[in-house]
């Protein structure tokens, strides 16, 4: 088919036309399926409509997974059960409840116990104080003699371990004790003197 | 010769194999000089109210303007859409092509119909919208494209590959395509938009049409009725 005779058939299927065709496209093949495809096209492009729709920022979420937003989701209710749970106290203007993270110097009235795992010197150590005489220098030299041990020693070991040294002390020459912490002083009263300098024991512990 | 009015809903519009259309013709009159060369036959409704609201604008009147917009708004945003095939830009680009026209009002002399006035500016700003774009969509954000409640889900593939091919048409193509095809003008309504003759919409359309069935012309036995 020739481009004029396209031009042609194009113009007759616009109706812009000034006469009608001579002949009908119908009887024409070729015209036919030339007209049929403008007709697709023009439909094509009738439905091509991006101006009906809103745009897409303003009303698509962004996508996230399933997975995310549940998370989300339980973050939200844990936030949401806290601050209800918390609610009815600042309402009742009672003070909030402080928790204490320094230790008490008040003995626990239960007896310490030894945990299943406990390194060998530590259970050592909780036997000694379940034991009512507590005579156990023997203990206390284990825990403070020197070496690669030392350095794993915690700060409840290093405590227990001077209070060992000064029962160990006690039970030797009475009432002397030794420092455990900064500033502490022996006790008031007559007594014998505090021994030669290096019979003290020390903590290790930076001053708190 | 008949002529399709600029306010046609396409959805109304009935295609024929035979390429006949069955549209509520109306005649494209405006001034003496055009009158004689356009059809005769009264104005459609909406255009004498377009008339009469510039005209009431041309004196002052703003809320007369918002009913012009309201009136004419969903033709220019369905022409923009398809003009640039980008639903993001189509909200600033019909709102540059109001501030344009609020602008020229005073310039629009009533030679032509304010729906063709109105249908240049929008040409305008879309075709300086896309020289100023990036040069060509991803794949992506082709794929992610909408088109329109008038599609079926089945066709999306076809109108993306339509889409596409229409976006690598010409402006100038791409617009004469538009403004006939869809939007309904007949060639001298076109002309006058584009400000060229009508021979000119004649080849282009014949370009546009030929090269738009040259990419997708075998596809188009997969459109649904």
């Amino acid at each position: 088919m020739t481009d004029d005779r396209r031009l042609e058939i194009e113009r007759g299927f616009d109706g812009e036309l000034d006469e009608p065709e001579p002949a009908s496209p119908i009887d024409d093949p070729e015209a036919r399926r030339h007209l049929d495809r403008l007709a697709r096209l023009r439909e094509l492009a009738l439905r091509h409509d991006p101006g009906s729709l809103v745009p897409r920022r303003s009303f698509e979420l962004p996508r996230r997974s399933p997975r995310r937003i549940l998370s989300w989701l339980a973050v939200a209710a844990t936030a949401a059960v806290v601050t209800l749970a918390f609610l009815p106290e600042f309402r009742s203007g009672k003070p909030p409840r402080v928790v204490l993270t320094e230790p008490t110097t008040k003995p626990s009235a239960r007896p310490l116990e030894p945990t299943v795992g406990r390194p060998p010197l530590e259970v050592e150590l909780y036997g000694w104080a379940n034991t009512p005489s507590k005579p156990s220098g023997q203990v206390a030299k284990l825990v403070l003699s020197p070496g690669p041990s030392s350095k794993k020693r915690s700060a409840a070991n290093e405590i227990l371990a001077l209070e060992l040294a000064n029962a160990s002390r006690r039970d030797r020459s009475g009432v002397q004790r030794f420092a455990v912490a900064k500033g502490s002083k022996p006790a008031p009263g007559p007594g014998p003197k505090p021994g030669p300098p290096g019979s003290r024991a020390k903590s290790s512990l930076p001053d708190v | 010769m008949s002529h399709r009015s600029w306010f046609i809903d396409p959805t109304e519009r009935n295609i024929s194999s035979q390429g006949e259309s069955n549209l509520v013709m109306a005649p494209e009159t405006e001034t003496e000089t055009e009158r004689n060369a356009s059809d005769s036959g009264p104005l459609p409704e909406r255009e004498v109210r377009c008339a009469q609201l510039v005209d009431s604008c041309l004196k002052g009147s703003t809320a007369d303007f918002a009913e012009l917009f309201e009136l004419t708004e969903p033709v220019v945003r369905r022409l923009v859409g398809r003009l640039t095939g980008d639903r993001d830009a189509i909200d600033d680009l019909v709102q540059e092509t109001y501030l344009r026209a609020w602008r020229g009002l005073g310039q629009f002399r009533g030679t032509s119909r304010f729906s063709t006035w109105l249908f240049r500016i929008a040409v305008n700003v879309t075709q300086t919208w896309r020289k100023r774009r990036r040069p060509a969509l991803t794949l992506l954000e082709a794929d992610d494209r909408a088109y329109g409640r008038n599609a079926d889900v089945g066709d999306q593939a076809l109108l993306d590959v339509y889409a596409r091919a229409l976006d690598r048409l010409p402006p100038e193509l791409r617009a004469t395509f538009v403004l006939h095809e869809t939007e309904g003008l007949s060639y001298r309504a076109v002309a006058e938009t584009l400000q060229c003759p009508i021979g000119t919409v004649m080849s282009r359309l014949h370009r546009a049409r030929s090269r738009l069935l040259e990419e997708i012309g075998e596809q188009l036995e997969e459109l649904r009725p």
